[in-house]
């Protein structure tokens, strides 16, 4: 059993564990980072402080066309803190904060309403991928600078 | 009815008085008073005085005629000419002064907000350094030797301070500089003795100009300190009061003017009673009881009783230079430093600029982890290739250079842990140092508060309502830097308590409430922050008036104002456009409102909630960070978005011109070529089109290089925010800034900049990545530096040399903004050097200036064949007859008086352009 929040993100259905979500704000501006992947959205301010968002292509699986879309302003932002870093999630709506159980054999899904699976969000794996893309995109070749 | 330059009545005000003063000198000399009449003529000719034109003709005549009797007569006439001028102009001061922003001074028309935000903070910055070089010649005056150069430079200087002030509005800092002028005058024609001046006096009194220039531009504010500088300045000269309002306090002072007919008392020696008289009288009205003979000035004070009696040093902090403030703690207690809060500012700007240092070397660190795996990847291949060869002479070359590799993959390694650790030590040692120097910057909030009172005190007077204030957490301590940013909002939070809050006495009596309204003003901490809570218990907001009001906006439609909650309601009071008052009142709706309260403090990284009950009252609560890293930032817009550069790093903006779209490979820059980085293709934005764009030149480690912008927004202190472990990587960033809208502001790296501009000058691994979709620029290395555009009839370039950079920045806004093209200069040597670069239509020029001045610069422009028919416009404050006709002797064209702003000065200059043309 794990206490999730169902949300859904271009068109896809997603549930990350509460313990990992700090809060959840709409999203008033977003500042694109040019230079960075697409695996960041951009960044914004919550608080004072300044949080990537994540593109919604790190969420993986089945993604949809346009899953690819920028955030737009009243979207709703997941804050989830992974080991000390924080980070942010679009989405297009929250849709519960519920108790589901994990699919038998496969920890990573979770059994949603009418039997459908949900991925399970897992925030320092989605951190680790999101690092592990910064560190490709800044150390390419040379040739890619002018 | 005036119907001159509000900007430039104050100055030509002075210098006639100060035309007056020499002309009224009966045993004097002749020939100085005929300057002075000649002189008055010609100023009045340039504001368009033509009676008082007549006058100065006139009184000329009459000297030249040995009729001294008849002279007196047209002096008489002309006095009482220029008295009326002040009073008029003390009464217009007041309506604009009391009048909202936007019907103010012609000045502020012709700039946008930003702009004139920008202005007053270069002039700002630009006084601050003038007033240090005041003081610190004031030093020197001390001994006899150097004292003619001191005096030179205290001319120079204040005149200087003069002329910018009066330029952005600053009219009670140019009265204060003029004041400080006419002094250095008198001593440098021997007319005052320097040997017998009070130099800590002296000081005192450039310090309470600081404090002038500080207050800004509310009369009712500088007023008081315009007192306190007469008072200084007569320490100074042992001899009383010198009156420097000159008739144009505020009606709002409190008691009694000293001087009401506004007439120049301090000249003579022999009214010596007189002063006397007013010096008593100024201790008395305003709280300043003279202590000792260093002219520091305690005070038991008149305040309201929140007032604290606080510590000399805290005062000093606190840059309010109110010496009436607090008793003064016996020196043998506490051994202490007095400082100057701007010192302290500066040193703490400095330990923020360290924080991008450490950012990049951490960076570096970083990168150079990568260069060991990689050099640990090539050793293993080696390796595979040392078995593949096997034994024999291959295998053995094979294997010391694996051996060698290996070495070198060691050493690398221990260099960054070595480095590692100097880069967590250096952190360390930043933040203690930030500290440091903030629990130096910290102050108690009861100086926030005594503020606070005279504000109360003020908007309570002039709107009928009677308040009580009583304060709590007094001694809360809060970081300078952000109490004094928390001034302003505080302040329009407490205006619209008293006028739109607070009852009118009478009917809240009706109400059983007591007469005098309440408010609250409390302190306090929790954790890192300081929250600040300002309650008052007057009529509340009233939630269906906002609801309707909502409504009737089309923000809202019925049911949803029925169904949202009244917190939500009150809440929308912070956003932009929203009132309930039918009509705009002097009081509140001067100046911000809510919606700006709310942005200043989100850009110190805080909070502002409301809470209000009908009938009972209204709390604010302000949550605010206890301390803050700011730093100085150009901010810049670039396709849409606002950007950041460390403004210690910007030497200057520049606009290139695009040949079919494409950019030149180099500039040239104070005679060198300077690399031009797009940062159009750098942030993937589209290519700028038209024929020239936008520039800034950055100054990194000793190398330059300009890089593209649509818009320089203009200097900003800013609140450094780090991107987080995730984006660090990004070495196109040093960090971020909040917006007072909440908005996140990159702030770029000029460090990696200035690597991509001069690749090879440093090796380093590709870090940053250009989108290989740049578009047409950056242009192949082959095109030619930028060449001179062709002139054409409505472009023109224009020179501007002047050694303020107010005045310049003011001049080119003015003449950019009516179309024309401007290059900028300090003084003549660099002039000379842009004259010699390319073709100008038009030269405008200061007089006095360091290195060479305006007059030799005309001269030298008319001795050059190709620049003899160059107009030459001298834009100038010195109205004197003796520099008027050197300048005219030289070859200039036209003179103007400074401040040269508005539409008579673009209709000069096109007058000029079309005869050139």
């Amino acid at each position: 059993m794990r206490n999730v929040i169902v949300f859904t993100t271009g068109g896809t259905t997603h549930a990350v564990e509460l313990r990992w979500v700090r809060d959840i704000v709409r999203l008033g501006w977003l500042t694109p980072i040019p230079g960075a992947p697409s695996t960041i959205a951009g960044a914004v301010q919550v608080r004072g402080a300044v949080i990537p968002v994540l593109g919604a292509s790190l969420l993986g699986g089945a993604v949809s066309h346009h899953a690819a879309a920028t955030p737009q302003a009243g979207d709703t932002l997941l804050l989830v803190d992974a080991e000390g870093t924080q980070v942010a999630l679009s989405a297009d709506r929250i849709d519960e904060v519920t108790t589901l159980e994990e699919v038998a054999g496969d920890p990573t899904m979770l059994v949603g309403r009418g039997g459908l699976p949900i991925p399970i969000v897992d925030p320092p794996a989605l951190l680790a991928a999101a690092t592990r893309s910064i560190a490709a995109h800044v150390t390419a070749p040379r040739g890619a600078v002018r | 009815m005036i119907t001159l330059d509000a900007e430039l009545l104050p100055i030509f005000l002075g210098e006639a008085r100060g035309y007056l003063e020499t002309l009224e000198l009966t045993s004097a000399p002749m020939e100085p008073r005929l300057a002075a009449a000649v002189g008055l003529r010609s100023a009045a000719e340039l504001v368009r005085l033509p009676e008082l034109v007549a006058e100065a003709v006139e009184l000329e005549r009459l000297l030249r005629a040995h009729e001294p009797q008849l002279a007196l007569g047209a002096l008489a006439r002309a006095r009482t000419r220029i008295d009326a001028l002040a009073a008029e102009h003390a009464a217009h001061a007041h309506r604009i002064a009391a009048a909202p922003a936007s019907a103010s001074a012609p000045f502020q028309s012709a700039f946008d907000a930003d702009e004139t935000r920008m202005l007053h903070e270069l002039f700002l910055a630009e006084a601050t350094e003038h007033l240090e070089d005041i003081a610190a010649a004031i030093t020197r005056l001390g001994k006899e030797s150097g004292r003619r150069a001191a005096l030179d430079e205290l001319l120079r200087k204040t005149h200087t301070l003069k002329g910018a002030a009066s330029t952005v509005g600053f009219a009670a800092t140019a009265e204060a500089a003029h004041a400080l002028e006419d002094i250095f005058a008198s001593l440098r024609r021997g007319k005052q003795d320097a040997s017998v001046l009070d130099l800590g006096a002296l000081d005192a009194a450039v310090q309470t100009v600081r404090a002038i220039t500080e207050v800004g531009t509310q009369p009712e504010l500088t007023a008081p300190l315009a007192q306190r500088l007469a008072i200084e300045l007569g320490a100074a000269l042992r001899r009383g009061q010198v009156v420097v309002s000159r008739g144009d306090v505020s009606p709002d002072a409190e008691g009694p003017q000293p001087d009401g007919s506004g007439t120049w008392t301090g000249a003579d020696p022999g009214e010596g009673a007189r002063f006397e008289s007013q010096i008593s009288w100024a201790a008395e009205s305003s709280g300043y009881a003279r202590s000792d003979s260093n002219a520091s000035w305690t005070g038991s004070g008149s305040e309201p009783r929140a007032t604290p009696a606080g510590s000399g040093e805290a005062d000093a902090l606190f840059g309010e230079h109110d010496r009436g403030l607090g008793t003064p703690r016996r020196r043998e207690d506490l051994p202490s430093l007095r400082v100057d809060a701007a010192r302290i500012d500066e040193l703490m700007l400095g330990a923020g600029e360290l924080l991008f240092d450490r950012a990049r070397i951490e960076r570096r660190v970083r990168e150079l982890g990568g260069l060991r795996d990689e050099i640990v990847r090539l050793g293993r291949t080696l390796a595979d290739a040392r078995a593949e060869a096997g034994p024999g002479v291959e295998g053995d070359r094979l294997a010391t250079l694996d051996e060698s590799v290996a070495a070198h993959a060691r050493e690398l390694a221990r260099l960054i842990d070595g480095l590692g650790e100097d880069t967590r030590e250096l952190e360390q040692t930043t933040l203690r140092l930030q500290d440091g120097l903030q629990q130096v910057r910290m102050m108690s909030a009861r100086f926030l508060f005594a503020r606070l009172a005279r504000a109360i005190r003020d908007v309570a007077r002039r709107s009928g309502k009677q308040v009580e204030l009583v304060t709590a957490g007094d001694d809360t301590r809060v970081d300078k830097a952000v109490l004094d940013r928390l001034v302003d909002p505080l302040v329009q939070i407490l205006r619209n308590a008293i006028v739109h809050g607070i009852e009118a006495p009478h009917l809240r009596v009706r109400m059983d409430k007591p007469a005098a309204g309440r408010i609250n003003l409390g302190a306090r901490t929790e954790g890192d922050t300081v929250v600040l809570e300002v309650a008052d218990d007057g009529a509340g907001i009233d939630v269906d008036r906002l609801r309707a009001a909502l409504v009737a906006g089309g923000r809202l439609t019925e049911a949803e104002a029925a169904a949202t909650e009244d917190e939500r309601i009150v809440a929308v009071i912070f956003e932009p456009g929203v009132t309930v008052r039918e009509h705009t009142d002097e009081l509140a709706g001067r100046g911000v409102g809510l919606d700006v309260v709310r942005q200043t403090i989100a850009r110190l990284g805080g909070e502002i909630d409301v809470t209000s009950t009908s009938g009972q009252g209204t709390r604010f609560t302000l949550r605010v960070p206890l301390s803050t890293a700011l730093t100085q930032a150009v901010l810049f817009k670039l396709g849409g978005a606002v950007y950041a550069l460390p403004a210690a790093n910007v030497a200057a903006g520049a606009v290139l011109p695009l040949e079919q779209g494409r950019l030149p490979a180099t500039m040239h820059d104070a005679g060198q070529p300077t690399p031009i980085l797009s940062l159009h293709a750098l942030l993937g934005r589209p290519a700028p089109d038209g024929a020239e764009v936008n520039a800034l030149v950055i100054e990194f480690a000793g190398r330059r290089l300009a890089v593209t912008c649509d818009r320089v927004i203009g200097p900003r202190e800013v609140v450094v925010r780090s991107l987080g472990p995730l984006l660090a990587p990004l070495a196109l960033y040093a960090g971020a800034t909040i917006s007072g809208a909440g908005k996140v502001q990159l702030i770029l790296d000029p460090a990696t900049l200035c690597e991509l501009a001069h690749p090879g000058a440093s090796a380093r691994r590709g870090s940053v990545r250009v989108p290989d979709e740049s578009g047409p620029h950056p242009a192949p290395p082959a095109l030619p530096p930028p060449v001179p555009r062709p002139h054409s009839a409505d472009a023109r370039r224009i020179l501007v040399v002047d050694d303020s950079p107010t005045v310049r920045a003011s001049m080119a806004r003015t003449l950019t903004a009516a179309g024309h093209t401007v290059d900028l200069a300090d003084d003549g040597i660099e002039a000379s050097a842009l004259l010699a670069a390319r073709r100008y239509d038009l030269l405008v020029t200061d007089l006095e200036m360091p290195r060479r001045n305006g007059w030799e610069l005309i001269a030298e422009v008319r001795a050059r064949p190709d620049l003899s028919e160059l107009p030459v416009v001298v834009i100038t404050s010195r109205v004197d007859d003796a520099a008027r006709r050197r300048a005219l002797d030289a070859g200039a064209t036209r003179l103007l008086l400074k401040p040269a702003a508005g539409a008579a000065f673009l209709a000069e200059i096109a007058g000029l352009l079309g005869r050139s043309g």
